[in-house]
């Protein structure tokens, strides 16, 4: 029985070294700077909420080298940034599928401050659920609550499991009180979506609503303004129409609306169903892509 | 060793602190009756240690700093003190368990941040009031 705890303890530190040479430091903003993960080879990815300047960021990697970065794009909805190293970095993390991990699976979080090494926080993951919306309009594949403390500057970090592999990215942006990990699943198409164009792309089409509930019980969501040459209005949609359904799923707050208007639903018909002057109408839109400055 | 066994063995080297309006824990030094606790858990010049039996013993206050938190008190009649096993806090890596001993009970947590020739280490442990002047332990004890 002497062993079982030390094997546990050396372990877990082999989880840190194996770990490690994924995890840097982003000095990103004033004071305290934030974690990041070594992606692939020159590609860093962290938390978009922590990376408070576009310009001026170094990278601290393994090491303690310190190389300068530039950004490659931000999509606040999930809370990543994905940075381009100008120079060393010559490293990918190795990556975990979510699906393994289980509530009370052991994890660590790993992050970094500068020259000082790595740090670890030790726990075990206290929920997984399915795919979710975050509060800023992200779409998220896995929910994952890693029960581990998330000390100032381990957002962006990794949270890793017994053998030290890449489960996804801690943040504390997305949620109150205790933090979040963003699956490496997630990460990975963000990461793609930001290289190639430089943001996530979400569809539009161009309609400002409002919750009500109609005489007969139904809710809804009111127009209340349409984007002008915005694909609503482009589709015949008025003022004061009382949206039902979106391709099929009843719409009873934005969210919803959201959830039917991913990249992939950009230049395809969909329904909507709509209550106007007391009388249904399905109109067909075609969302547009989101202008990038209206995120 | 179990968990329980090396927290008991542990637990041997601990001592409760009491002295003016509070108290902490302090660890056993050696086997002359040192014991080392934090500064702002031995404030005047005497305190109370109790021991893992629950025995009370008077002890003196020898040296203070203040600066680094540390205390030292010799207990007069303490050579049956078990002393802890005093280990090397360079060896530590990031992601090693260890283990707070206090007075109230123990914690387990791993290290957080080690960096070799720096004259502290960082736990991610929750500590509790009361945890103040006691033991931090590997999985082995030392």
């Amino acid at each position: 029985m002497e062993s079982a705890l030390l094997e546990l303890s050396n372990q877990l530190a082999h989880a840190v070294e194996l770990g490690e040479p994924a995890v840097v430091a982003v000095h990103g903003r004033p004071h305290v700077p934030s974690s990041g993960i070594l992606w692939r080879a020159g590609v860093v990815i962290t938390s978009d909420h922590t990376l408070q300047r576009d310009e001026d960021i170094t990278v601290t990697i393994a090491g303690g080298g310190n190389v300068p970065a530039t950004l490659a794009g931000r999509d606040g909805g999930t809370d990543l940034a994905v940075l381009r190293l100008t120079g060393g970095g010559d490293y990918a993390a190795k990556t975990v599928s979510d699906a393994s991990i289980k509530p009370g699976s052991l994890v660590l979080a790993l992050g970094r401050r500068g020259k000082d090494g790595v740090s670890a926080s030790f726990g075990v993951v206290s929920a997984v659920g399915g795919a979710w919306r975050t509060w800023r309009g992200g779409q998220i594949d896995r929910f994952i609550r890693p029960g581990v403390n998330i000390y100032p500057g381990f957002s962006g970090g990794a949270l890793v499991d017994v053998e030290g592999r890449v489960i996804g990215l801690n943040t504390s942006g997305l949620t109150r009180g205790s933090g979040v990990t963003v699956p490496a699943s997630t990460v990975s198409r963000v990461v793609e979506e930001l290289l190639s164009r430089g943001h996530v792309r979400r569809g539009f089409i161009g309609v400002g609503l409002h919750p009500v509930r109609l005489p007969d019980g139904a809710r809804g969501l009111i127009v209340l303004s349409l984007e002008p040459g915005g694909p609503a209005l482009q589709a015949g949609v008025m003022v004061g129409d009382v949206l039902l359904t979106l391709g099929g799923e009843a719409v009873i707050d934005t969210d919803a609306v959201q959830s039917q208007l991913g990249a992939e639903r950009i230049g395809t018909t969909v329904v909507a169903e709509i209550v106007r002057g007391g009388r249904r109408v399905s109109i067909s839109v075609v969302p547009a892509e989101r202008p990038v400055a209206e995120r | 060793m179990t968990y329980a066994a090396l927290i008991e063995n542990l637990q041997r080297r601990t001592v409760q602190v009491l002295s003016g309006r509070g108290g902490g824990s302090g660890v056993v030094w050696d086997r002359g009756g040192l014991i080392v606790t934090n500064a702002h858990v031995a404030a005047g010049r005497y305190a109370e240690v109790v021991d893992a039996a629950g025995q009370r013993r008077r002890a003196r206050i020898v040296r203070r700093d203040r600066e680094r938190d540390l205390a030292l008190l010799v207990v007069a009649a303490g050579q049956d003190l078990e002393p802890a096993e005093i280990g090397d806090s360079d060896r530590l890596r990031a992601g090693e368990v260890v283990v707070a001993v206090g007075t109230p009970g123990a914690v387990a947590g791993v290290i957080h941040t080690a960096v070799p020739g720096r004259k502290w280490v960082q736990a991610d442990v929750h500590l509790a009031p009361g945890y103040s002047g006691g033991i931090l332990a590997d999985a082995g004890g030392v």
